[in-house]
């Protein structure tokens, strides 16, 4: 009797949840129905036979294909750089002084700007938008891998120093370790700007990937289209963050030794 | 070879502008001997045990080791181990990676290393929790791995920074039993220890001389009572240590001599 009651309880929360979705489909697909509106904003039946025939055609795949590489490449190449340069930086305090109004300065200035830039330097193919998706990302991997090296417990760090350990011994064992939730959090935080880079070259100039499938769609005054590829961007975002998220909460196990299914916590 | 494991000669020590913490201080601790310090907050215990494990330095005077002035830098070549209030456990380490911690700094993790790490845990109770983080065990367990890692190397001088202030009263007695077996000398070999504490009865428990440190309002640190325990180290049980006449005297001789320095205590370590 309970059991039906929750389970009666939890279908209405989900009914509750899907609905204000559906009326949105509904009256979208109702009102697109108009050509004077359907024109600018097609209709959901639409969009799903555009992706339909857009994934038979295989031109989605190689969109995505395509903008998913520049992104992964920019952001990976951007996290290592930065998180090296951050760390590296607990090395010397002269070069964490001289290196901090640069970083500060650069940190201020919103890298898309610079995509005209990278168009020049790079071209028109995928270098320009890997070099938009690690601008956007090296400088806030190396900020948080400075402060995960800079927080790390300083009861620890003289503990070690007690032992006798060398700096590089201190490094590897006690810094990197303490920084790699900082390192973790810096993947969170910069896999938006990473796509955003990507998506930003490829609007600005391109022959390939989802960002030039929506401008040419749009040119072309294909809504149907250009919403097809703003959805696979969006569930191309979900799965990036459902990949960072998973690795976030194996670290977080992994360092603060939780449930390791050695035991649960005492004090 | 100086009788004196650890001296502190003439230590100035200031905090902020003008806050002279020592001033000229001298103190030292005979080579096996445990000296326990005890004394208000504020009064320069922790300051004084950071000098004398030299992770702090002094403004002036020399902190000698075995009759040898030394300065910050030398710390990690010394045979010295510095227990902390707070274990100093890495949290994503096993319980026998951190005992070994120590080995891995000094580069010394061979198997016949690795064994004796086995044997100390096995020794101290902490054999089946060797696998284990350090968050799987409870606060009285940590601070034993704590101590282990300390004393795998077999230090000859122990310095100790209120390791027991954390801990509940039944696992704080256990701890003063190990520490007594410690103190008396692995294989023979007394161990010098300075231990901070403010505790009376736990000084009086696990030190040969318990010395109160304290100072006069606007004044410095300075030595106000330094009094021996009137039973030999070897013959100590923590509860009829505390329960023992002579003890309960010597308590009452420490008490007067902190307690008017309580009010007067400024906040420095």
């Amino acid at each position: 009797m309970a059991d039906s009651k929750r389970f009666l309880r939890i279908a209405l929360r989900r009914v509750l949840q899907l609905l204000p979705g559906i009326a949105f489909l509904a009256i979208w697909q109702v009102l697109g129905m108009r050509p004077s509106v359907g024109f600018f904003f097609s209709t959901p039946l639409d969009v799903v036979r555009t992706i339909g025939s857009l994934i038979g055609s295989g031109e989605l795949q190689r969109n995505l294909g395509v903008t998913a590489a520049e992104t992964l490449g920019g952001f990976v190449l951007g996290n290592l750089v930065g998180s090296a340069f951050g760390i590296g930086l607990w090395y010397s305090e002269t070069s964490a002084w001289i290196a901090k109004p640069y970083l500060t300065i650069l940190g201020s200035v919103p890298v898309f700007a610079l995509a005209p830039m990278t168009i020049l330097w790079f071209g028109i193919g995928i270098g320009a938008k890997v070099a938009l998706a690690f601008l956007g990302t090296v400088l806030v991997a190396a900020a948080q891998a400075h402060r995960g090296v800079r927080l790390a417990d300083p009861l620890l760090v003289r503990r070690f120093r007690v032992f006798g350990a060398s700096r590089a011994v201190i490094f590897r064992h006690l810094l990197l370790p303490s920084a790699a939730l900082w390192i973790i959090g810096s993947l969170r935080l910069t896999i938006g700007s990473a796509l955003l880079g990507a998506f930003v070259g490829e609007f600005i100039a391109s022959d390939r990937g989802l960002g030039h499938l929506i401008v040419r769609a749009s040119g072309l005054y294909d809504a149907a289209t250009v919403i097809a590829g703003v959805i696979t961007l969006a569930l191309m975002a979900l799965t990036l963050d459902a990949v960072i998220d998973m690795i976030e909460a194996r670290a977080q196990i992994r360092h603060a030794g939780g449930s390791t299914g050695a035991g649960s916590s005492r004090s | 070879m100086d009788a004196h494991a650890i001296e502190l000669r003439n230590i100035r020590k200031v905090f902020g502008k003008d806050d002279v913490l020592f001033d000229g201080f001298s103190f030292a601790v005979p080579r096996g001997q445990s000296v326990a310090i005890v004394g208000p907050s504020g009064a320069g215990k922790s300051t004084l045990l950071n000098l004398a494990a030299l992770v702090d330095s002094a403004d002036a005077g020399e902190v000698r080791i075995d009759g040898v002035a030394r300065n910050i830098s030398e710390v990690g070549s010394l045979s010295l181990a510095y227990i902390f209030q707070r274990d100093a456990l890495l949290p994503w380490k096993t319980v026998l990676d951190n005992a070994m911690m120590g080995l891995l700094c000094r580069r010394m993790e061979t198997s016949e290393w690795r064994q004796k790490a086995l044997d100390l845990l096995r020794e101290i109770g902490l054999a089946e929790y060797c696998d284990r983080l350090p968050s799987t065990l409870s606060g009285g367990q940590r601070q034993l791995a704590a101590i282990a890692q300390n004393i795998l190397l077999e230090p000859e001088m122990l310095l100790l920074d209120e390791p027991f202030s954390a801990l509940d009263f039944q696992n704080k007695l256990l701890l003063e039993m190990r520490l007594l077996k410690l103190l008396a000398g692995r294989k023979g070999k007394p161990v010098t220890s300075l231990f901070v504490t403010h505790d009376i009865d736990e000084a009086l428990v696990v030190a040969e001389r318990v010395v109160v440190l304290g100072r006069r309002p606007g004044g410095s640190a300075q030595v106000m009572l330094d009094i021996q325990v009137p039973i030999p180290l070897a013959e100590r049980d923590p509860i009829a240590t505390r329960q023992c006449p002579e003890v309960r005297n010597a308590f009452q001789e420490l008490w007067a001599a902190i307690r008017p320095l309580v009010a007067g205590a400024t906040n420095n370590g």
